[in-house]
């Protein structure tokens, strides 16, 4: 009865199973984004430029690093919606502390633990309760955005520190630093995800149902759990920083409805919704897709009603592809 | 005939004293008493609700007994879960195997206990060590002869029930030191899946590991275990040497005929 695979059958194994799932949903969405770029291109002279590129790069920085961290979540078989309410605290925390006179890197840490709690009861409220990820996290997302509001004091703060303000308007050698920062945090949890043992234990919670699989087989499912949810407030927090970095302005408004547009990018990209599936890199392509869309609807003087709806359009095109995706994966 | 051993056998590597599990109203086990001696293939036979599944689950620290103790190798251990098993050398396969279809066979073999080693750009974190990894899962399923397509690349839910059933079962022995327990080995399975299952608990024999099975398998009973016990209504009824074994005897103690 016995057939033990060779190396060689190990490898051919291995790629036909990349083929098959990695490089389908891959190549898809490098067929979109070329179509979508060719549209575009012919629509608007001012589209398929250098600057356009990393103009783009720069507006869907924030938006990309709070995916990145969206993409951890969903893997993991949990999902966070109070992501974009989390980005807005943050920013507000930090900008009210900028605006009172304290200094940057006092206001920014102060803004990062603003993401951490929310985090942390995010985590306490999933993990330690037992609540539903869905409804635990819509709840906290109005209450950080109600937080946002409150501290300060619902007006709209205008950010005048140069060093705040240069992570996300300044560019090393025309390549926007908000851009590279994007990419140092996809770089980071791209490695965390594959290479290490927590990436390991992700996978593996998401793999099966509330992670029975991975609890009989001794990965600490709880607390692997926590450290997501409280990673996503932090990551959040970063995003949301960033946004205020590259917009001057703190308000309680930041970053409302980001929620879907995230989830659509991380979906797109690959990450399966019931967890156990995607990698960053398929999210930084879909961040690049929907960034791509909404560009050119722009430039194309598309009213935003339009960039609404077709941001609707591509979060229910990503959540059939993922559903037919999901079929397949299962055959 | 009833087998009998006294506390002095110094074969015994795993017992169970007095175990009772109440749920409510129900009893699932009342009082019962188990010993397991090394290497020897020991079966747990009953009807549905009879209390296999509530000691195989005691014993193997999913579940914790009302009352009654666990031995092992002669000293009182207490197990809060399974991990704690593990640290005793008790490994188990459940009936749903506990495999992440999503993770290949390497990274299920090991999973929740990943070999790591330094990493190169981050000398402070540690990173998977995926060639150790490998090269074990590859060593060890190579040296059970179980026939799976690949030890990496392939994830599990690709396989089919009897290659996620061996799978399985060569993670429960690459790591068992002591006790295997297996919940309905070849439940659902075909003829030859099923074969392939015995001969990896018999090979689990052969590197004295012992084996406990709840089986509804007659003939797999038969043809595999040294001992039989039976359970019916929470209570161990009969105790049987292999010799003494047969269908009737066993399907009569079960029905309480």
């Amino acid at each position: 009865m016995v057939s033990l695979h060779t190396a060689d059958n190990t490898k051919k194994a291995f790629y036909s199973n990349w083929k098959s799932v990695g490089s389908a949903n891959a190549s898809g969405l490098l067929a979109a984004l070329v179509v979508v770029t060719a549209i575009l291109s012919v629509t608007t002279p001012y589209f398929f430029t250098a600057e356009n590129g990393l103009n783009i790069l720069r507006a869907v920085s924030f938006i990309g690093i709070a995916a990145a961290a969206a993409t951890l979540v969903l893997v993991s078989g949990g999902i966070d919606l109070s992501m974009a309410a989390t980005m807005a605290l943050a920013g507000t925390v930090t900008g009210g502390l900028i605006e009172g006179g304290y200094p940057t890197i006092f206001a920014v840490i102060a803004g990062l633990l603003a993401g951490g709690i929310v985090g942390t009861i995010n985590a306490v409220v999933i993990v330690g309760f037992g609540i539903n990820p869905l409804i635990a996290t819509i709840g906290t997302q109005f209450a950080a955005r109600g937080a946002a509001y409150l501290v300060v004091d619902s007006r709209e703060v205008f950010i005048m520190d140069p060093a705040f303000n240069w992570v996300g308007q300044a560019t090393v050698f025309s390549f926007p630093v908000s851009g590279i920062l994007m990419l140092l945090v996809f770089l980071f949890l791209g490695w965390l995800m594959r290479d290490t043992i927590f990436g390991r234990h992700i996978y593996a919670i998401g793999g099966t149902p509330n992670g029975s699989s991975a609890l009989l087989s001794g990965v600490p499912v709880k607390r692997r759990q926590f450290q997501v949810y409280v990673f996503s407030g932090l990551i959040s927090a970063v995003a949301g920083l960033l946004l205020s970095s590259y917009s001057n302005t703190a308000t309680g408004y930041n970053a409302m409805g980001l929620e879907l547009p995230i989830l659509a990018a991380v979906i797109l990209g690959g990450t399966a919704l019931g967890g156990g599936r995607g990698t960053v890199w398929g999210t930084l392509a879909g961040v690049l897709l929907v960034g791509v869309i909404v560009n050119g609807l722009t430039l194309n003087n598309a009213p935003i009603a339009w960039v609404l709806v077709v941001q609707g359009a591509v979060l229910v095109i990503a959540v059939v592809v993922d559903d037919r995706r999901q079929t397949k994966y299962n055959k | 005939m009833t087998a009998q051993f006294t506390e002095a056998d110094t074969n015994i590597v795993y017992s169970a004293r007095g175990l009772t599990k109440r749920y409510g109203a129900i009893t699932a086990c009342e009082d019962v008493d188990i010993d397991i001696r090394r290497g020897e293939v020991v079966a747990i036979v009953g009807d549905n609700g009879a209390g296999k599944s509530t000691i195989l689950k005691i014993m193997v620290g999913a579940i914790q007994a009302d009352s009654g103790s666990l031995v092992k190798h002669g000293k009182e251990i207490r197990l809060n879960s399974t991990l704690d098993a593990h640290k005793y050398g008790i490994e188990v396969v459940f009936q749903d195997l506990a495999l992440c279809p999503n993770l290949d066979v390497a990274a299920n073999i090991f999973l929740g206990r990943e070999l790591s080693k330094r990493s190169r750009w981050m000398p402070l974190a540690k990173v998977l060590d995926r060639p150790a990894m490998r090269q074990q899962a590859e060593s060890e399923i190579g040296r059970l002869k179980v026939n799976i397509p690949a030890i990496s690349g392939v994830r599990v839910h690709k396989m089919s029930g009897g290659q996620r059933q061996c799978v399985a079962v060569a993670r429960a022995i690459f790591w068992s030191r002591d006790v295997l327990f297996m919940d309905e080995p070849t439940a659902a399975l075909g003829v030859k899946e099923a074969g392939a299952v015995l001969e990896l608990v018999t090979k689990a024999k052969e590197n004295g590991i012992s084996v406990v099975m709840i089986s509804h398998a007659m003939p797999h009973v038969m043809q595999l275990a040294d001992r039989v016990f039976v359970m019916r209504h929470g209570h161990k009824v009969e105790e049987l040497m292999k010799e003494e074994v047969s269908m009737d005897r066993v399907v009569r103690a079960i029905v309480g005929d």
